[in-house]
């Protein structure tokens, strides 16, 4: 199920992901990430709405990471995402990534 | 194997743990266990356990298993050793050797029963006591909020490397619910995930896993049940599993007390629990693919290579395999053969040994060189085949020997005296018969020691002696016998105090002037003792006595050597039993005679003009003589031209004044029968090769004998 995604005019972009975050959904997301890094600019990730992550969705992020660097902050982690930080220990990979407002 | 010889088999073999047992015990109590030893201690505990189950005895394993349980925690660290504990442990260990007696068809002590209740309690309570407390419940899986150091492999953690393989998402499976399944089995100290593999560009494939995780974990669980969380994964995925530190020792021990039939290495890693059944599988698949590609490891270097294993783990396993095998060996080097067949045999190459005899007499009156050189061949062959049966019959001394450890423990501490026992020449083998024999007079003579001849510390200290007493016993060979020595360095014998006694019994009368020697004989008169209180060992005066007959009666001898305040020595000569021996045939008129050829020393001529009846000069040396045709009476005129056959037995030296000297021949000892049981130079007869008759003299009594002259002549003199 693909999820709403909105997209901001603005000098950065916003990306809010809501729904699974998954093997199931990956393929689609990485599409809309691609997209929103090629715009340049900042790109905001807004992950209050996951209900559900997985491997694939972490890799996800971590790729976002390495890809844009500086240029990617997380916002809003819902608490799949919570979780799925804390089982793998990533949080301060995405702790030493500017929140909100970026 | 019928259920009788089972049980026989059994019987024997727990007889033997038991007395390792003992051994160890003892050691232990001494401090001079090695770390093995509660293991080893264990393992035989356990063993008599198994085996007792398997015939359905079922009071010996109950009992035994409360004492194994005991063993297992001190082999846990979880119960300290002490002095007490061992003599619990020694009295328990009785106990069950008085239950296997009683279960071999020997008397059961009324009390047994009882006595085992009482242990079993004793035992219970190093049982109730709350040792460590039962394992905390693991906490639930919440990662700790402060991240620890990066990843070190520390005492308690297992370490676990995950590679879960590129496909594991695409098969529906999810690497982080693997990790939260393992954190509800223990905690997750550490977890640390390694995207290394993830291609940023564009080749980077949503569903494919890139991840790898190096995770610290905690948990009281088993290898096997790690890895059981993969399970579903296990195929694809690169799952490393490596037990902490603090187990490696747990795993050593488990290797070292698995019961010896796990030999290949594989299989006592698996029992360990160092290693799953899985790994072992996968292991030797990898190695029989190296094999047939030329290459091939030894199992244990692909495990430690791979990181399957800690190295020294392995090292431990292999040791056990060594040590597993080396039994083995040694056990398939000997065989339990029935006595009586043994005897058998023995007479059977005594009657080769004669009929050899009669072989090479005929092949020499046929004056056939062929002849002559085959019977002589055949002769030394039947020779060899004498010497090795007999051997077979040869037993070390120090299976009786190690019997004293024990006793002089238990006994010492009733008495209260600090004594330590010494053994050497414990190899020295004897005939089987005659170990069976000297045990009880030995035993004596060891209480003895102990009882009388060692001080109480404090005398010793006040006489300037170390607190703790020696008792030594030795034995070794010597010219065709057996010595055994017990000494000790106690008080020695108070000559006084016996020749006081003796006058008292009448053996002696008052005005008799004794040597020392002569005086340190009177202890084995029979009802003799000078012991002023009468213990449960000794001083009731049956003791030397009977002693001193037992040794006659193996045509041995005793001889007694004491310093007072310094010590005494008690040293048995035996003969070597041979039912076969060498002789050296000599002939006394018409009659013939065999002497022992190991107590020969030498033959001279005998020149008839001596002047001494009695006495040779041997080259300075005194030599009494004995002059056979007197000593048996045999008939006919003394011939012109005689000869002295010096023999040497417990040291002394005599002469044997014969006619003819005939020549060396092997004989077979046949007793004489009961009606000729008193007399005395004589120990037997042989059949030699000619058909004819020959008496084998008995030389410890012909040299009692000229010795018991020798001090007449001097107390005559006196």
């Amino acid at each position: 199920m693909l999820s709403p995604i909105k997209v901001d005019n603005n000098a950065g972009s916003l990306l809010e992901i809501a729904g699974e975050m998954t093997i199931y959904t990956a393929a689609a997301l990485l599409k809309d990430i691609d997209a929103a890094l090629a715009k340049g600019g900042d790109v905001e990730l807004r992950l209050g709405g996951v209900t559900e992550m997985d491997t694939a969705g972490l890799q996800l992020l971590l790729l976002a990471r390495r890809r844009a660097g500086a240029r990617v902050c997380v916002s809003g982690r819902s608490e799949a995402v919570e979780r799925a930080l804390e089982t793998c220990r990533l949080a301060p990979l995405l702790d030493n990534m500017p929140t909100g407002g970026c | 194997m019928s259920m009788e010889q089972a049980l026989a088999t059994f019987f024997d073999e727990a007889r033997d743990l038991l007395e390792e047992m003992e051994v160890l015990l003892l050691a232990c109590e001494k401090g001079t266990a090695d770390g093995d030893s509660v293991n080893a201690l264990f393992r035989a505990a356990h063993t008599i356990k198994g085996s007792a189950g398997l015939f359905g005895l079922d009071e010996i394993v109950r009992f035994t298993h409360t004492l194994e349980s005991v063993l297992d925690r001190m082999r846990n660290g979880e119960l300290e050793s002490s002095s007490n504990l061992i003599g619990q442990l020694l009295a328990c260990r009785d106990h069950i050797g008085t239950l296997i007696g009683a279960a071999a068809g020997g008397a059961r002590p009324e009390d047994a029963g009882e006595h085992g209740e009482r242990l079993a309690r004793m035992l219970g309570k190093h049982l109730g006591e709350e040792g460590a407390p039962a394992p905390e419940p693991a906490p639930p899986a919440v990662a700790p909020v402060a991240q620890a150091d990066p990843m070190v492999i520390g005492p308690d953690h297992w370490h676990l490397s995950l590679r879960f393989g590129p496909d594991v998402l695409r098969a529906g499976m999810d690497p982080l619910a693997f990790i939260r399944y393992l954190g509800t089995m223990g905690e997750l100290l550490h977890v640390e995930t390694l995207a290394d593999h993830m291609p940023v560009d564009a080749s980077f494939d949503p569903q494919t896993c890139y991840l790898g995780f190096e995770i610290a974990f905690r948990g009281d669980v088993t290898k096997e049940q790690i890895e059981s969380v993969f399970e579903f994964v296990r195929d694809e995925a690169a799952i490393r599993i490596i037990p902490p530190h603090s187990r490696i020792e747990a795993y050593i021990e488990l290797i070292n007390s698995l019961p010896e039939d796990k030999v290949r290495l594989g299989e006592i890693l698996v029992a360990s629990g160092t290693l799953t059944r899985r790994e072992l599988d996968e292991a030797l698949r990898a190695q029989e693919l190296e094999r047939s590609a030329g290459a091939g490891r030894p199992l244990g270097e692909m495990l430690v290579d791979a990181g399957i294993v800690p190295e020294p783990v392995v090292d431990a396993a292999l040791a056990r395999q060594k040590r597993a095998e080396e039994k083995r060996v040694a056990e398939a080097k000997t065989i339990k053969v029935p006595a009586d067949r043994l005897d058998q045999l023995i007479n059977l190459v005594g009657e080769l040994v004669i009929a050899g005899a009669a072989a090479q007499l005929l092949a020499g009156k046929s004056r056939m060189a062929d002849v002559v050189e085959s019977a002589s061949h055949l002769l030394n062959l039947v020779e060899e085949v004498r010497d090795t049966a007999l051997r077979l019959r040869m037993v070390q001394i120090g299976e009786v020997f190690g019997r004293f450890p024990r006793v002089v423990r238990d006994v010492s501490r009733e008495l209260g005296k600090e004594i330590e026992l010494k053994i050497s020449g414990a190899e020295t083998e004897l005939d089987k018969s005659m170990v069976e024999r000297i045990a009880d007079p030995l035993m004596h003579l060891v209480r003895n020691a102990i009882d009388h001849g060692i001080e109480p510390p404090q005398t010793r200290l006040a006489r300037g002696k170390p607190a703790q007493g020696t008792i030594v016993l030795n034995a070794y060979h010597e010219s065709g016998s057996v010595v055994i020595e017990v000494s000790d360095d106690g008080g020695g014998l108070d000559s006084e105090r016996i020749l006081a006694k003796a006058v008292e019994r009448g053996l002696v009368a008052p005005s008799q002037s004794l040597t020392r020697q002569e005086i340190h004989r009177l202890i084995t008169e029979p009802g003799f003792s000078t012991a002023e209180r009468v213990t449960d060992l000794s001083g009731r005066g049956v003791g030397m006595d009977v002693v001193s007959s037992n040794i006659k009666a193996l045509r041995g001898s005793l001889d007694i050597a004491s310093e007072p305040g310094q010590g005494t020595c008690m040293q048995l000569c035996l003969p070597l039993t041979l039912a076969i021996i060498d002789g050296f045939l000599v002939s006394v008129g018409r009659a013939a005679f065999v002497v022992p050829l190991d107590m020969v020393v030498e033959c001279i001529e005998l020149n008839d003009g001596r002047q001494d009846p009695d006495y040779l000069n041997l080259r300075g040396e005194v030599l009494p003589f004995v002059r056979l045709k007197d000593l048996f009476e045999v008939e006919g005129l003394p011939s012109r031209r005689q000869n002295v056959v010096v023999v040497s037995f417990a040291g002394r030296k005599v002469g044997l004044v014969v006619d003819q000297l005939m020549g060396e021949c092997q004989t077979v000892i046949k007793p004489l029968g009961r009606l000729f049981g008193k007399l005395r130079g004589i120990s037997g007869s042989t059949i030699l090769g000619s058909g004819e008759v020959a008496l084998i003299l008995d030389v410890p009594q012909l040299v009692e004998h000229a010795v018991a002259r020798e001090d007449r002549a001097i107390r005559s003199h006196a």
